[in-house]
């Protein structure tokens, strides 16, 4: 007898078998090995489908609960869920333009830090939002093929159009690689160490104005930060409070004074 | 995944505890039962439940409603079991039983296996994994060959050839059927 025919036998015992079936009958019923596959398959399906579901005791239900509730809002208060709504642009960028591109990304639930390394992989939930001008803000949210891509532009030129939240999603992504698991600032404090490098002072702008502050991108209570250089530009990871609860943000600012603690 | 489901989701991953608890008390028997019968123990089935809904929630925000709601779940679910076996390796130091042994209600309580012959749940826990997913989804859970292709991530044919070997190791475990050494496959028609 071959594999085919027990199988064919199988889908018999469980119904699933369609078509003529006269052979299969006729197996079954000459075959000793046949019959004895069949009626295993039988007793078998027979016994899993007759079996009560099992159930959770109201102690254990309540356990259930209790325990994810408590992890989720734990973690809901290092690296919060941020809803697209509160992915906002800081205020004084709705209202003065920027001479450089001004990157700020928002790291969602679960962002998970690359290692170190110069690929990042498994890029799950960035969104980066930019102004380059006055003009309003955009929303960008690209997937993990995009931002594996190494940067070919350097994040400082970026200047116009739609290039540049790809752009600095892609740099953004060489230093981080969101994915599901936890994220912590000491985390990112490490990437970050194993990334840095010196410091190049930025540039000051052309009119004159002074080099602004990272931190002024910043909207709300800072309780916490880490910083460090990647590629020449400040990247630093702010725990914010900005009234909607803590949440993690990231900046990757070419052209501010990192923030010194 | 309605767009209900979706938004009760997204609530819930967003420190909504009302969306939580009600997500929860929709699926959390469904849950435990598909990682009781692929563990086997209680309490490893109360910690995987536990897992489920942590991966769950914080996969929530990538979910793009490609597939239902439960067979998302159950992917989670079915994974997190997975991970669990290969962990703890339980399966690799719990040989099957050479022959059936009856019914135990003590055993049963024990195992927390409710009506499911303890010899049977042993030999759930023989399988290969990816045999015992399929019995899980179809054989117990009654899920259709074609929801259990999709939650497995494999065509509805591999499902339906993992079924029938894995039905017939069970068969052989529990004694109702003799093994292949009994009858070989070249064996002839009576």
């Amino acid at each position: 007898m071959h594999e085919h025919d027990l199988d064919l036998i199988a889908a018999y015992a469980d119904g699933s078998l369609t078509g003529d079936t006269s052979e299969v009958v006729r197996l079954i019923s000459s075959c000793e090995v046949c019959r004895a596959e069949f009626e295993g398959q039988r007793r078998v399906i027979e016994l899993l489908a007759a079996a009560r579901p099992p159930e959770l005791d109201p102690e254990e239900r309540r356990a259930i609960r209790d325990r994810v509730w408590a992890r989720l809002q734990a973690e809901l208060r290092t690296v919060p869920t941020v809803p697209a709504a509160r992915r906002r642009v800081p205020w004084w960028l709705r209202l003065a333009p920027v001479a450089a591109g001004i990157l700020v990304v928002v790291v969602g639930v679960g962002v998970l830090l690359q290692s170190g390394g110069g690929e990042s992989t498994g890029v799950a939930d960035l969104a980066a939002e930019t102004t380059p001008t006055a003009a309003p803000a955009a929303t960008v949210t690209t997937g993990a093929a995009e931002l594996a891509t190494p940067l070919e532009e350097p994040f400082g030129e970026m200047a116009d159009g739609d290039a540049i939240p790809e752009a600095g999603m892609a740099r953004a992504a060489l230093v981080f690689s969101a994915d599901l698991g936890e994220t912590t600032l000491e985390e990112i404090e490490r990437t970050l160490d194993q990334r840095s490098e010196a410091l190049m002072a930025p540039e000051a702008p052309d009119d004159g104005r002074p080099i602004p502050s990272c931190t002024d991108f910043v909207e709300g209570e800072i309780l916490d930060a880490v910083t460090g250089i990647v590629d020449g530009t400040p990247v630093e990871a702010y725990l914010v409070d900005d009234g909607a609860g803590p949440e993690i943000v990231v900046l990757a600012l070419p052209d501010c004074v990192p923030f010194d603690g | 995944m309605s767009d209900q489901d979706r938004a009760l989701v997204a609530r819930a991953a967003e420190g909504d505890h009302e969306a939580f608890t009600e997500l929860m008390r929709r699926t959390e028997d469904m849950v435990f039962a598909v990682c009781l019968r692929m563990l086997g123990d209680r309490e490893a089935a109360l910690d995987a439940t536990q897992d489920v809904y942590l991966t769950f929630f914080r996969k929530a925000h990538t979910f793009r409603g490609g597939s239902a709601f439960t067979t998302w779940l159950y992917r989670v679910a079915v994974n997190t079991c997975y991970d669990h076996l290969r962990r703890n390796a339980r399966r690799r130091t719990n040989p099957l039983p050479e022959h059936a042994d009856p019914p135990d209600r003590a055993a049963e309580d024990a195992l927390g296996a409710v009506e499911l012959r303890p010899d049977l749940q042993h030999a759930l826990q023989g399988l290969p994994e990816e045999f015992l997913a399929p019995v899980v989804l179809v054989d117990i859970q009654g899920m259709s060959l074609p929801d259990a292709a999709e939650v497995l991530d494999v065509p509805v044919g591999t499902v339906k050839s993992r079924l029938f070997r894995a039905r017939r190791r069970l068969a052989e475990a529990i004694g109702n059927r003799s093994g292949p050494s009994d009858h070989p496959m070249g064996g002839h028609h009576a």
